[in-house]
């Protein structure tokens, strides 16, 4: 229908971009990488000498290897000595009051249904304004010293944990896993550590948690979860706050070992910087994001809502190595303008009885390309595995590209596996329903959208699959060509 | 005909079944079943849901879903638990499925083909030349108002709930087993279906052949008349009557019995 | 930006249909020596196109099928077997012109090694592949396109790898494929071993009802009992 056509266009005029001011740190290391870089980092967060021995291993595993080219992303060549590799963490805040924060922003957050307390945290407002969050923060710190639970920065693990930062770190993606884990693995600047001792349930979710306790977001950030027997924690990483950051290349690795009975969910709602309408700018988030399921009846499961960033290649994988353990993955992928993704999972059954599933919505727009890349590969010892996966396309618009490119490698006959994927257009038939009801154009595309993505916006934290509902129709809101 | 002593079955487990499903503790669910069926008799085995009625017909037709811890089964005075699937089919034992499955691809001719010359050089009977094959699918599908061109269908696929039924009449007709167990055969049909499986079947009654009938509701005894019937319930037969204990418990319910 | 990191292989073969009903002699790669044959099929506007394709011996088929014109149709009927060797299927369907809609139907068998097949053995356990790319070009509307991929795996350690693809730049399309991998379905064994056959006929049995559907689309009996007696052979332990 042209006039719905004429709709989809005005949204495309949509900008992305607000005023931010950003300080220029005052510490500056010389751009580059080198073993000399590698040894200052290492100084500077004053680490033990095992794990300075860790990183010169990656970094001398990393000028071996070759930037992997597979993907279906058109990525630009990558100077990596023009990059900085380490920034002192931001100490200050920016500004004193809400007043001085750009409205526009301020209006995001409005959208987005963010707090007002963590809208003032996120905007760097000073800390003193924002008591409410203070208090929660202490109230939360000790809930959790109380189970015995760690959570705390990888920096201070390493320093206070070292013990299990040796035993775990690299045992789920060590160094030699692909280019850009080996150079996360010298240079990571920081992350989170969890740890759930034996049987313990963390009493809330540590979204909550780790929001009012955010810090910068580094570019290289590495976080390890592990999960002792009977365990459970739900993890939040990420925010549907629009993000920007001076560093354009963020190659994170996110490591997390499951034991027996334990469970750990895991969501990422991302919405980095995706680029100008000319594709200018904005992230490029290539991360390694890997679980190890390795007790019987252990479970992983992977929920991400995916909106920005330039180029997004991602995996999280689950490798189900205990007897009946579950792997499930969960994404809403949306590019728009001309973003790219390129991203699914792996899910490895080695263990008998091993289950998985794989629920991908893909949502492309404008001249984008949204790829969804998958593998279930079931090992000769993991009789009775079973595995479903749903992979679907939606297209708003006719110059973006949708792919999918699944592969199922089974070699066990007492396997079950089956795969479907659908790839189409918006239904135009439910848009004119919807318009004949009252809805303008755009809010009937954004409900449609909304149900399209529901099975995955369900698995999210209650309060974060609400943002997340509404980073979509605002995604949409700017993207929908 | 049919000796059961003490036996106990359970599910799950390790070791149960093929597909090594591994997700569970194992499960008892026949605690000590104690049955004596003779020739020319028709049993009804009734019970609440759970109480172990279908497990019973499985173990009997040697499911490897569910293993035997103990007891004895005597089959016409041989071991039945000692023989395969195949081979207690080809004694005489037919098994009427409760879901009957699917097989795309394998048509009921082959199928039946198959299965009826097995059943007669277990009986020392000369195998049928194709027209004599033909003409029995055709008197036997009579029996049960299915229409003779089902023979070209595949398996059950496609075929309503009640045609499923009937099918599986229709193969107890073909293959004239000494000992029929129908799990729930009445289970999805209609008056009119019930009506033709129930005439059907006590058409197939013979002095020398006996049949085992689990049902959850009495209508199916009103066209099949048995001679004895039995309440199933946690696994055990709890009460064994005549005809009037079915009326008694269509009226009463199982709760005021068991 | 376009661009498919999926190159095409160059055929050796090159058939063209026009406008009209085709039913074609199926392609048959019989394997031995680890053929590969690469054919490509252009249809052109109004020529609707049924082709069984077999790979029955350590071989490998390359098919590239261009739906060029308005009004082509391409449904493709394919089979795989890899009994103690390497078997792959690779079909590369590109939707060249709008209103133009494409079938497919691939099944594999993955198990060990038979008796015919014990000479050209690889390993003990057969590896089969199937990857099948439906390529929607950018400006081409009104596709339908579906493609779908059974597979049985029989023995432990034979292999089944199937990798359907989806590459699409237009969006007045609906496209879907779907793909299974699985054992023989015990349930039905069990079935018919209560009814007297013996196991291994029960399996036999299944195995043909399997790829009876495929072998069906040969539009001569000679072809149709040629093909047969290959896949007995094969699957003859």
């Amino acid at each position: 229908m042209a006039d719905q056509k004429e709709i989809l266009e005005k949204r495309l005029a949509g900008d992305y971009e607000w005023g931010f001011v950003t300080d220029i740190d005052t510490e500056t290391i010389p751009r580059g990488l080198n073993e000399d870089i590698v040894r200052l980092i290492s100084a500077k967060k004053e680490e033990p000498e095992w794990m300075l021995e860790r990183r010169l291993a990656a970094y001398r595993h990393w000028l071996t290897m070759e930037v992997p080219t597979w993907a279906h992303l058109k990525i630009p060549e990558i100077d990596f000595q023009d990059i900085i590799y380490y920034a002192a963490p931001r100490t200050g805040p920016k500004h004193a009051s809400m007043d001085e924060v750009d409205p526009e922003l301020l209006r995001t957050f409005d959208k987005l249904g963010i707090p007002l307390e963590e809208q003032m945290m996120l905007a760097g407002v000073a800390v003193d304004a924002v008591m409410d969050s203070v208090s929660v923060k202490t109230t939360f710190q000790a809930e959790l010293a109380e189970r015995g639970i760690v959570f705390c920065s990888m920096s201070e693990a390493v320093r206070d944990y070292p013990d299990l930062i040796q035993k775990h770190l690299g045992s789920v993606v060590p160094h030699t896993d692909n280019f850009y884990a080996a150079l996360n693995a010298a240079v990571f600047s920081d992350g989170s550590f969890c740890y759930i001792p034996r049987g313990v349930r963390a009493p809330m979710e540590l979204s909550t948690y780790f929001r009012i306790n955010a810090a910068g977001t580094g570019q290289f950030e590495r976080t390890l979860i592990v999960a002792e027997e009977g365990s459970y924690v739900s993890y939040l990483e990420g925010c549907t706050a629009p993000q920007r950051d001076e560093n354009q290349l963020h190659a994170a690795v996110v490591e997390i070992v499951v034991e027996a009975e334990a469970e750990v969910k895991y969501s990422t709602v991302q919405n980095w910087y995706p680029g100008d309408r000319e594709g200018r700018g904005g992230v490029f988030n290539f991360v390694t994001k890997r679980g190890l399921c390795r007790g019987a009846r252990s479970r992983l499961s992977w929920t991400q809502v995916e909106t920005g960033s330039a180029i997004t290649w991602k995996y999280p994988s689950c490798v189900l190595m205990g007897e009946g353990s579950v792997g499930e993955f969960y994404s809403v992928a949306m590019t728009a303008n001309k973003q790219q993704a390129d991203t699914g999972t792996k899910m490895i059954h080695l263990g008998a009885a091993t289950r998985s599933r794989i629920v991908s919505k893909g949502i492309s727009a404008g001249e984008s390309q949204n790829s969804f890349r998958g593998l279930v590969r079931v090992g000769a010892r993991a009789a009775g595995a079973r595995n479903f996966s749903q992979c679907d396309s939606l297209l708003l618009g006719d110059r973006c590209g949708a792919h999918t490119f699944p592969t199922v490698d089974v070699s066990v006959p007492s396997a079950v596996v089956e795969h479907e994927a659908t790839t189409s257009k918006i239904n135009e038939d439910q848009l004119f329903y919807l318009q004949q009801r009252g809805l303008s154009g755009e809010d009937a595309v954004a409900l449609v959208v909304g149900g399209y993505a529901r099975e995955v916006l369900e698995r999210l934290p209650m309060e974060f699959a609400v943002e997340a509902q509404k980073l979509l129709a605002l995604s949409l809101e700017g993207a929908v060509g | 005909m049919l000796s059961i002593k003490d036996l106990h079955a359970s599910v799950g487990g390790r070791e149960a079944g093929e597909a090594g499903r591994g997700d569970g503790a194992e499960r008892e669910i026949l605690r000590g079943i104690n049955l004596e069926v003779r020739a020319g008799e028709v049993h009804a085995i009734m019970g609440p849901n759970g109480s172990g009625k279908s497990t019973l017909a499985s173990v009997l037709a040697g499911n490897p879903r569910f293993k035997v811890t103990s007891g004895e089964v005597l089959f016409e005075e041989r071991d039945l638990l000692a023989l395969s699937v195949e081979e207690r089919a080809r004694e005489g034992l037919f098994l009427g499925f409760q879901y009957p499955v699917e097989i795309p691809g394998v048509t009921m001719a082959n199928f039946m083909k198959a299965a009826v010359a097995e059943r007669r050089k277990a009986l020392g009977l000369q195998t049928l030349t194709a027209s004599e094959f033909l003409a029995m699918t055709r008197e036997k599908a009579a029996l049960v108002g299915l229409a003779p061109a089902m023979i070209s269908r595949a398996v059950n696929e496609g075929f309503s709930g009640g045609e499923k039924k009937k099918n599986e009449i229709f193969q107890m007709a073909m293959l004239a087993p000494r000992l029929a167990v129908l799990d729930e055969t009445d289970s999805g049909l209609d008056i009119d279906a019930l009506r033709v499986v129930g005439e059907g079947v006590t058409a197939l009654r013979r002095k020398d052949n006996a049949i085992v009938l689990i049902t959850h509701y009495q209508r199916l005894l009103d066209y099949i008349v048995p001679d004895y019937v039995h309440v199933l319930a946690g696994g055990r037969i709890v009460l064994s009557g005549g005809r009037d204990l079915a009326l008694r418990l269509e009226a009463e319910g199982y709760d005021g019995i068991v | 930006m376009i661009f498919s990191n999926i190159p095409e292989v160059a055929a050796d073969e090159v058939v063209a249909f026009e406008a009209g009903d085709h039913a074609a002699e199926p392609i048959v790669v019989k394997g031995g020596s680890g053929v590969i044959r690469s054919v490509k099929v252009v249809l052109g506007a109004g020529a609707r196109l049924r082709l069984p394709v077999f790979v029955l011996g350590r071989g490998k088929l390359a098919l590239t099928v261009d739906l060029a014109g308005a009004g082509a149709e391409l449904h493709l009927y394919g089979l795989f077997i890899a009994a103690g060797m390497d078997a792959d299927i690779n079909v590369r369907v590109n939707h060249l012109a709008s209103d133009t809609l494409s079938r497919q139907l691939v099944k594999g068998i993955a198990t060990e090694a038979g008796e015919a097949g014990a000479r050209n053995v690889d390993a003990e356990q057969g590896r089969g592949e199937f990857t099948g790319m439906i390529f929607v070009a950018k400006g081409v509307q009104r596709v339908d396109a579906q493609q779908y991929s059974r597979n049985i795996q029989l023995t432990p350690g034979a292999r089944i790898v199937t990798r359907p693809q989806l590459e699409i730049y237009a969006d007045d399309v609906k496209c879907s494929h779907g793909a299974t991998v699985g054992g023989l379905d015990e349930e039905a064994i069990f079935y018919m071993r209560q009814r007297g056959v013996d196991e291994a006929t029960a399996r036999r049995m299944q195995l043909e009802g399997f790829v009876a559907d495929i072998v069906s689309r040969c539009p001569t009996d000679d072809s149709r009992v040629e093909i047969a007696v290959r896949i007995d052979k094969l699957l003859t332990q």
